[in-house]
C-alpha cells in the first residue's frame, strides 16, 4: 500500500500567532523580530508586511526603511513553543506518526489513520479546520506518496493552501522544476549541481548515478532518486531519541566589540550552557570548536582536543579560551560561538581526586537548583559580568540569586 | 507596541475544566473588565508553569500571568498603540 504523508506549514507562523494575540494589529503590516534597539533581524513578517519586499532575515532597519509604517513586535519564543505543543495535540489526534520538522512544520503518516477520517483529503481539511477554530491560524497542507513530495506541495499554495501531488503526477511536475526547488538543495548545492549541467529535477533523474555518487558520494544516490520524486525517509516519531553529534551556541553580541571581557564573559555564558545541555543529555565532550566573527565578517574557526570528555562548562571555556588567545584580535567581535564535538554517552566514572569530587557535586547542586528556578538562577560572576557590560535590558541575574543582588 | 509593567494585580478568573479565563483584573485602584481573551499560551520557569493571557479590556490589550505555584496573578505587558 503506497503511504500518504502530510506536510503542514503554519502561515507566517510567528506574526500569525502575534495577530491572534494582538487584535489591535489587524489589517497592520507586522514584523515579529528581535529587540528593535539593538541589532536584529526580522524572524517572520506577515503577509501585508511582504507586499513591501520584506523577507526573513532581513536586517529591521532595512526593513523599517521599505515599510516604516511597521508594528515591530518582539519574538516570544515561550509562546511559539506553546502554540506547537497545541498544534502537535492536534495532529496526533489524527495519526501517532507525526514528526515535528520545525517549530511551524510538521510532516504526518496517515497510510493507517486516514480511513477514520473520510481519506486523505477528509484528513487534511479536517486538520486545517482544528488548527482555525481552536488556535484561529491558518496553515498549508500538502499530501503526497512521501515526504519530499509532501514538502513540495505545501509549497505550492500559500497561505492557506490544500496541495495534492499523485504518484502519476510527478514526472510532468518535475520535468521542468528547478533542483532548488526541491527540499534539501541549498543555493550551494544547486550551484555545485548547475556547474554540471544539472538545473532542472529531469536533468538530476537522467543524470548517470554512478558520475554523482563520485561527485557527491552516498548524497549522489539520494540526489538521484530525488530527480525522480523518491525519497525513503518515514516520518520520524517525536518520541524517537536523536543521537547528537555536537552540541554548541553562538551570539551575536549586542554591539562590536574590541573589550576582552564582554567577549570572555559572552564566551563563559555559552559554554555554561552548552555544558547544561551535555549534563541533561548524559554526554560529555572531548573536542572544543571555537567560532569568532569579526565585524568585517571575517569568521575563524579553530578546534582543539583534550585528553579526556567532559560535561562541564567551565573546562570548555578554558579549552576555549586558549584557543582564542592564538588568535591576532584586531578587529572588532561581533559574534562568538562554542561547540563540543566527539561526544559520547553514558555512566561516568566517579572522580578519583576529591577536588574533582567537589566541583561535580557542585554542578549536580547548581543543575538541581536551575531545573527546580529556572536557567541561570545560579550562575558564575563572569555570566553576570556581560549582562553588566552589554547592558542588555533583559532580566539581570545575581551571583546567587535572581533577584535583588544586581540591577 | 508592548511596554512592560510587570506589577501583580488582583484578579477575578474562572475555571472552566482544564481552561483559565480572567474575567476582571484591578490595576492601580482601578477595576478593568476583561472582554475578550484573545490568546492563552504557558511556560515554565524552573518547575512552575507559568500561564500567560492576552487579554481585550476596553480600547486597550494587556497581558496578564498565573504564577500557579506562587498562585500570583502579574500585569506583565499593555499594548500602547503608534
Amino acid at each position: 500500500m503506497e503511504r500518504v504523508i502530510l506536510h503542514v506549514d503554519m502561515d507566517a507562523y510567528f506574526a500569525s500567532v502575534e495577530e491572534k494575540s494582538n487584535p489591535f494589529l489587524k489589517d497592520k503590516p507586522v514584523i515579529v523580530s528581535g529587540d528593535p534597539d539593538t541589532r536584529t533581524t526580522v524572524a517572520t513578517a506577515n503577509y501585508m508586511a511582504r507586499e513591501y519586499g520584506i523577507k526573513s532575515g532581513m536586517p529591521l532597519k532595512q526593513a523599517l526603511r521599505l515599510c516604516p509604517r511597521a508594528e515591530i513586535v518582539v519574538g516570544n519564543s515561550a509562546k511559539y513553543m506553546s502554540t506547537t505543543s497545541r498544534l502537535l495535540e492536534i495532529f496526533r489526534e489524527f495519526t501517532p506518526w507525526v514528526e515535528c520538522y520545525s517549530i511551524d512544520e510538521a510532516f504526518l503518516d496517515i497510510t493507517g489513520t486516514m480511513g477514520l477520517f473520510g481519506g486523505a483529503m477528509e484528513t487534511a481539511r479536517g486538520i486545517k479546520e482544528r488548527v482555525r477554530t481552536e488556535l484561529g491560524l491558518t496553515c498549508s497542507v500538502g499530501v503526497a506518496p512521501n515526504k519530499l513530495l509532501a514538502k513540495l506541495a505545501s509549497d505550492r499554495v500559500k497561505p492557506d493552501g490544500l496541495t495534492v501531488i499523485k504518484r502519476e503526477d510527478v514526472p510532468e511536475l518535475l520535468r521542468n522544476l528547478p533542483v532548488e526547488k526541491l527540499w534539501g538543495i541549498g543555493e550551494k548545492l544547486a550551484v555545485k549541481l548547475n556547474s554540471i549541467g544539472i538545473r532542472t529535477c529531469r536533468d538530476l533523474a537522467e543524470y548517470p548515478e554512478e558520475k554523482l555518487t563520485a561527485i557527491f558520494g552516498i548524497q549522489g544516490h539520494i540526489l538521484h532518486c530525488m530527480g525522480s520524486g523518491e525519497y525513503s525517509s518515514e516520518v520520524k516519531l517525536f518520541c524517537h531519541e536523536q543521537e547528537y553529534k555536537s552540541m554548541g551556541h553562538s551570539y551575536t553580541l549586542f554591539r562590536d566589540t574590541s573589550d576582552p571581557l564582554l567577549v570572555q564573559s559572552t564566551l563563559y555564558r555559552l559554554c555554561e550552557q552548552v555544558g547544561r545541555r551535555l549534563r541533561r543529555d548524559a554526554y560529555r565532550g572531548r573536542t572544543v570548536t571555537l567560532i569568532v566573527r569579526f565585524s568585517d565578517f571575517r569568521t575563524l574557526v579553530r578546534q582543539k582536543s583534550m585528553q579526556s570528555h567532559t560535561d562541564d562548562g567551565d573546562t570548555i571555556y578554558r579549552v576555549a579560551l586558549s584557543i582564542m588567545e592564538t588568535f591576532r584580535v584586531k578587529k572588532r567581535v561581533r559574534l562568538v560561538g562554542v561547540s563540543v564535538s566527539g561526544l559520547i554517552r553514558g555512566q561516568q566514572y566517579p572522580p578519583m581526586f576529591e577536588n574533582d569530587r567537589k566541583r561535580k557535586d557542585l554542578l549536580s547542586a547548581t543543575d538541581r537548583i536551575n531545573d527546580k528556578f529556572g536557567e541561570f538562577t545560579v550562575s558564575p560572576g563572569l555570566v553576570l559580568m556581560e549582562k553588566v557590560l552589554a547592558r542588555e535590558r533583559s532580566s539581570c541575574h545575581g551571583f546567587i540569586l535572581k533577584k535583588g543582588v544586581v540591577k | 507596541m508592548m511596554e512592560d509593567i510587570l506589577e501583580e494585580v488582583e484578579v477575578g478568573a474562572v475555571f472552566v475544566r482544564d481552561r483559565i479565563k480572567p474575567g476582571w483584573f484591578i490595576w492601580k485602584n482601578r477595576k478593568y473588565s476583561v472582554e475578550k481573551v484573545s490568546y492563552a499560551w504557558h511556560d515554565n520557569s524552573g518547575e512552575e508553569l507559568i500561564c500567560y493571557f492576552s487579554v481585550v479590556a476596553g480600547a486597550n490589550l494587556y497581558e496578564l500571568s498565573f504564577y500557579t505555584k506562587k498562585l500570583k496573578w502579574m500585569l506583565e505587558r499593555i499594548y500602547v498603540e503608534g
